[in-house]
């Protein structure tokens, strides 16, 4: 029953299905596009997830991201650390 | 059917049968009489301030008078900020039970589920027998929808998962009791660190925090889910109930068994004239009903209760939108930092994605503030970001008590040690987005924390006068009486009506008798060093117990030669000022009965009384063992 972190908590998220995204080139996209409200626990995880992959060498860019999600990041001041297309 | 594996058995089982209080009901107009009270003692108390500093200081011995002037001033500050955590309760109806996400979140296009609620019990190094009492009572707590999944998980910072044959193992507990379990590899940020690690791999909409020895009652959820309908609320406190507190003892039945026959006789005539007398109840000053229902509760008015940890309940959403916006914060400035220090033309571009890639990977995502007192941290950052907090009234949990006072001070130097630490990191008076009222109740908290400034000029203003028989006011007048009675009466009479029926003696003589840890939390906190996270132990302490009350039997011992020392001179007719004495010997009196309690705590052991036949007793032996217990001399061990 012990777990340990790792890299399948992102999936965990409600927002981001199992394997969401495409890594190409050691960016991996994160697509946005059915998405329309990031709870605080997913942008949590989007978190743990760029630091997961940027300690692996890779960069996450955030794709399709709705204005509505937009100003949700930009209201926790993430727009800056987070990498949006 | 598995059979579930027996219990231990521990000291408390023989607590089980012990109810938890009732809050007290509310009364609008005791409480109004209390503002009007309130009102009238600060008002008569600012006149005394105002006298004492204008008209009463004696000039001829300032170096006593303005220290003692001053600690009366901060001490009436204490007052006011009392006056403004009491001002008015303000509870909330107690509602249905949550069933769906939508009840307490917007959904914003995403769809409804049953809301999930997670049940999370911290330990680190308590007997996991201790900890299947904790689990067991979680099992059994009810929630009205069966579609409402409640997980329950033992979120362990020992590592005892049967790596380490040493160690108990904790996990095997957890997987007998049908439980989950999570460890960490390293101790980060103490509890915090570990509740992190539990929100890391659970996904509760709503989670409650429990410690190894919090046992919730089968109500818990279905009595606090329901205030989450309000969008805004963080976390439910529910009071912490210590069911084991120290049995009263009928005193006749003890003056009996120290001194016979005599004993009995005396116990009688006090009964003759106070009725039924008991003493060494709640010996520690552990019974929280003054904190819970009478300060915290009474908090709810400012939206200012603070979360004390266990037999908390809180909405995840809140605390990962503090660990979120505390992270997005570090990374800023300390990037900034980082880039103003290197300079931004000296470096390429990959070098400085290279330097925010490093920060983003150092920062963490916090949702408790790694803290010695990272629950009412985490509150204070909370209120500030406009979330909302309840104490709930009632008890859903019951819990256990330090059983010696080596534990019991270790317990609230780290109280102290933390709230003043706060006081300096992030001192709420200055912490933007709070209220004024949540201000006020947090500096109240942090400033309680300070007493021993005043209360050491206190304790020591008699022995200074006993041995220079000098005063520090120009007289006891009826000037001074004329301020000073009328505050202590009104002051007391309205801090009676706020404990209508509720005795606050044993707080208030641990609130005095604490002043040495208190100082030492101070001095500790002042020089940096750093706030350790100790986890209170569930068993009783070997450690020796004299430094903790040393302090407290030299102030009494001082107090009794002072004393002798001018009776000696009114008896020669050579003392300067009987009203002085009588004066200071009522107030060293009442300093002797706070800082004895202290003295017969560190003394106190668990009696089992033979009460059939108290003349029994064997006073001296009894004396003995304890003494040597107590302090180890092993010399009288062996007699």
């Amino acid at each position: 029953m012990k777990i340990t972190r790792s890299k399948d908590l992102f999936s965990k998220s409600e927002a981001f299905p199992e394997h969401s995204g495409r890594l190409y080139e050691r960016v991996h996209y994160v697509d946005l596009k059915e998405v329309c409200f990031l709870t605080n626990s997913d942008i949590a995880r989007l978190i743990d997830k760029v630091k997961y992959n940027l300690s692996s060498g890779i960069e996450t860019r955030v794709i399709n991201v709705k204005p509505e999600v937009m100003d949700q990041l930009k209201q926790l001041e993430l727009d800056s650390i987070i990498n949006f297309e | 059917m598995n059979q579930e594996p027996p219990l231990k058995e521990f000291y408390f089982n023989k607590f089980e049968h012990r109810k938890p209080y009732t809050p007290l009901p509310i009364s609008e107009f005791r409480n109004m009489m209390f503002q009007f009270l309130a009102i009238v003692a600060l008002a008569i108390g600012a006149l005394y301030i105002w006298w004492r500093w204008k008209y009463s200081l004696n000039l001829n011995c300032l170096w006593f008078a303005i220290p003692l002037v001053v600690a009366e001033t901060l001490s009436f500050f204490s007052t006011i900020f009392l006056y403004v955590n009491y001002w008015s309760p303000k509870d909330r109806p107690i509602e249905e039970p949550v069933r769906f996400l939508s009840e307490i979140e917007d959904l914003r296009g995403r769809p409804d589920r049953p809301v999930r609620i997670d049940i999370h019990i911290a330990t680190y190094n308590e007997d996991v027998e201790l900890v299947r009492y904790t689990i067991r009572d979680s099992k059994k707590i009810r929630y009205p929808f069966d579609d409402v999944p409640v997980n329950i998980f033992v979120l362990d910072d020992g590592r005892r998962d049967g790596r380490d044959p040493s160690k108990q193992n904790m996990k095997k507990v957890a997987e007998e009791e049908g439980v989950g379990y999570f460890c960490r590899e390293n101790n980060e940020g103490f509890k915090a660190g570990n509740l992190r690690n539990g929100l890391e791999h659970t996904q509760g909409d709503l989670f409650v925090i429990l410690d190894a020895d919090a046992r919730p009652f089968d109500t818990i959820l279905t009595a606090t889910t329901g205030y989450f309908r309000s969008k805004k609320l963080a976390w439910v406190q529910t009071p912490q109930w210590f069911y084991d507190t120290s049995e009263p003892i009928y005193l006749k039945d003890w003056l009996t068994k120290k001194a016979g026959w005599l004993g009995r006789s005396a116990g009688w005539c006090i009964e003759l004239i106070f009725g039924k007398v008991y003493i060494e109840e709640d010996i520690f000053g552990n019974h929280p009903e003054g904190f819970y229902d009478g300060l915290l509760r009474r908090r709810n008015f400012h939206n200012a209760a603070f979360c004390c940890g266990a037999g908390s309940i809180h909405r995840r959403e809140a605390v990962m939108e503090l660990a979120i916006k505390d992270y997005a914060k570090g990374v800023r400035k300390e990037l900034k930092k980082k880039l103003e220090a290197i300079g931004h033309t000296s470096f390429t571009e990959k070098e400085i994605l290279e330097y925010k890639r490093k920060t983003y990977l150092d920062n963490q995502l916090i949702p408790f503030k790694f803290h010695a007192s990272e629950d009412i941290y985490t509150s204070m950052m909370l209120h500030a970001q406009g979330w909302e907090s309840y104490e709930h009234p009632y008890v859903e949990c019951k819990m256990l008590s330090p059983q010696d006072i080596d534990t019991w001070v270790k317990q609230r130097s780290r109280y102290a040690a933390g709230s003043l630490d706060i006081a300096f990191k992030d001192n709420p008076l200055f912490m933007k987005g709070l209220t004024l009222g949540q201000r006020m109740c947090y500096f109240s908290s942090i400033y309680s924390y300070f007493a021993p400034i005043w209360l050491i000029i206190f304790i020591f203003s008699p022995i200074l006068f006993y041995f220079t028989l000098e005063l520090p006011v120009k007289a006891y007048s009826f000037d001074f009486l004329k301020y000073y009675i009328p505050f202590q009466i009104f002051n007391a009479i309205a801090i009676l009506l706020v404990n209508w029926g509720r005795t606050s003696d044993r707080s208030d003589q641990y609130y005095i008798a604490s002043f040495w840890l208190m100082t030492l939390s101070i001095i500790s906190v002042v020089i940096g060093k750093k706030v350790q996270f100790h986890v209170t132990p569930k068993e009783k302490s070997k450690a020796s117990y004299l430094p903790h009350i040393l302090p407290h039997v030299i102030i009494i011992s001082l107090i009794v030669i002072g004393n002798i020392y001018n009776i000696f001179l009114i008896f020669q007719g050579q003392h300067p000022s009987i009203s002085g004495y009588i004066t200071n010997t009522f107030w060293s009196l009442f300093t002797v009965y706070n800082l004895s309690v202290m003295i017969r705590a560190a003394w106190w052991e668990e009696k089992d009384y033979d009460i059939k036949n108290p003349l029994q007793y064997n006073g001296l032996a009894d004396f003995k063992s304890r003494l040597a217990r107590k302090l180890k001399w092993s010399s009288i061990k062996s007699h």
